[in-house]
C-alpha cells in the first residue's frame, strides 16, 4: 500500500493523515455511513443476490392463486371513494374523451328497444311541462293568427268583387272618358289620405 | 271620422261596393235573428216555468213580428249611432260616415234606420245607387246624408300576410333586405 493508506483488516483502505494535516478524522462517521464500511464488490454482490432472490420468489408465487385469496370486497370498503374523484380533475378527463366515437359506438336502436317509453310518459308531469310551455298563449296567438287571416280572406274576396263591379259599371257608364271619374271617397277622408 | 280607422295608402277611405255591403247586411241579419231567436227561447222558457203550461210562437204571429222589426230597429240604430258599424260590417271592414266623411251621429243612424226598410220597399231600387251611383249611396244613405267607407285596408293586409309568411319562409340569398314585405310593412310602403 502506499504511504497516504493503511491496511484495514478488512481491506478498506482508510486515508492517512498526514503529518501537517488539519483535517481531522470523525471516529464516528464511519458508524453513521454503513455502507463504506463495505467494499463495492461485496455491495454489488448483494444487490444481485438479492435481485435473484426476488424473481425467484415472484417467479415462484402463483400470482392467480393469490389474487383469489385477496377479499376485493373488504379492500374496496377500505377505499374512500369520495376522496379518489375529489383528486380527480373531470374536466382534464373529459377533455381526452372522444364522445363522437362512444356515440357512434352505441347501438341506439338496442338501447330503445329497452326503453320503456310508457313508463317514462308516466312519469311526466304534463300540467308542469303545460305551465312552462306557455301553450294556451301560443294557442291563442296561433287562434288570433288564423283568425285574423280567415278576416282579411274574407274581406279581401268582398273588396275583389266590389272592384270588378265597379270597374265594369265605369266602363258600362263611359266614366273616366266620356264623363269625369267618379270620388273615391268622401273629401275629408280623401283630403286626410293625401296629407299622409 | 270618430271611430278613427288607420289612414294608410290602398281602400281605406274608399266608397264601399256592393258585394261587401250585402254581404255585410247578410251577416247583421244571421246575428239579429239568432239573438231574436235565442230571446224568444228564453222568454218561452220563463213563461211557460211561470204560467205551467209551454208557450208556442209562430213566425205569422204579429207580436213576434213587431218585436222582431222593433229589435231590427235597435239594433241597427244602435250600432251606426255608437260607432258607425253593425258586427257584420266590423267583420266586413265598412263603416256609415256622413257624406263628408265626419262620424255619422245619432242622428244620421236614426233616420237612416228608420228610412233603411224604404229601399227594400221599392222592389230593391233603392240600392241602385249603390252600383251605378258616383258615390255608392243607397237611397236610405242619400236621405239620410251618409255614405259607407272601407275602414279595412286590402293592401297592408296583404303586407301584414306576407310579412307573416317571411318570419317561415326566409328571403332568397342575394336579394335586397328592403324587397321583403316585412321591410315594406315597417317603411309603411
Amino acid at each position: 500500500m502506499g504511504e497516504c493508506g493503511t491496511h484495514h483488516p478488512r481491506g478498506r483502505i482508510w486515508p492517512r493523515t498526514r503529518p501537517g494535516d488539519d483535517r481531522r478524522v470523525d471516529p464516528v462517521d464511519r458508524v453513521r455511513k454503513p455502507r463504506r464500511r463495505f467494499p463495492e464488490p461485496v455491495e454489488l454482490m448483494a444487490q444481485s443476490a438479492a435481485r435473484h432472490a426476488a424473481d425467484l420468489a415472484v417467479g415462484a408465487v402463483d400470482m392467480n392463486a393469490l389474487i383469489d385469496q385477496i377479499d376485493l370486497n373488504r379492500v374496496l370498503d377500505q377505499i374512500d371513494v369520495n376522496r379518489v374523484l375529489d383528486r380527480v380533475d373531470v374536466n382534464r378527463v373529459l377533455d381526452r374523451v372522444d364522445v363522437n366515437r362512444i356515440v357512434a359506438r352505441v347501438d341506439v336502436e338496442a338501447l330503445m328497444s329497452r326503453v320503456d317509453v310508457n313508463a317514462v310518459a308516466d312519469r311526466i308531469d304534463i300540467a308542469a311541462l303545460l305551465d312552462k310551455t306557455e301553450l294556451s298563449a301560443i294557442l291563442t296567438r296561433s287562434s288570433t293568427t288564423i283568425f285574423s287571416e280567415a278576416i282579411d280572406l274574407v274581406r279581401s274576396q268582398a273588396v275583389g268583387l266590389d272592384s270588378f263591379i265597379a270597374r265594369w259599371v265605369n266602363r258600362l257608364l263611359g266614366r273616366g272618358t266620356k264623363r269625369p271619374p267618379a270620388p273615391i271617397g268622401p273629401p275629408r277622408l280623401v283630403s286626410l289620405r293625401a296629407e299622409q | 271620422m270618430s271611430a278613427g280607422p288607420r289612414a294608410e295608402s290602398g281602400f281605406w277611405g274608399h266608397y264601399a261596393g256592393f258585394v261587401s255591403r250585402f254581404v255585410a247586411y247578410a251577416v247583421d241579419l244571421a246575428v239579429i235573428t239568432v239573438l231574436f231567436g235565442l230571446a224568444l227561447a228564453a222568454v218561452s222558457f220563463a213563461a211557460s216555468l211561470i204560467s205551467g203550461h209551454s208557450v208556442n210562437w209562430s213566425r205569422s204571429d204579429v207580436l213576434v213580428a213587431i218585436l222582431y222589426g222593433c229589435w231590427w230597429l235597435l239594433y241597427f240604430a244602435y250600432s251606426w249611432a255608437a260607432n258607425g258599424k253593425t258586427f257584420g260590417m266590423a267583420l266586413l271592414g265598412v263603416q256609415v260616415v256622413s257624406g263628408e266623411g265626419d262620424a255619422a251621429g245619432p242622428r244620421r243612424a236614426i233616420v237612416r234606420t228608420l228610412v233603411f226598410p224604404l229601399s227594400f220597399a221599392l222592389c230593391g231600387l233603392g240600392f241602385v245607387g249603390i252600383l251605378v251611383g258616383r258615390e255608392r249611396r243607397a237611397l236610405h244613405d242619400v236621405i239620410a246624408g251618409t255614405c259607407v267607407v272601407y275602414t279595412w285596408d286590402a293592401r297592408a293586409a296583404r303586407l301584414r300576410f306576407l310579412a307573416r309568411e317571411d318570419v317561415t319562409v326566409p328571403a332568397e340569398a342575394g336579394a335586397p333586405a328592403h324587397e321583403t314585405a316585412a321591410d315594406a310593412v315597417k317603411q309603411g310602403q
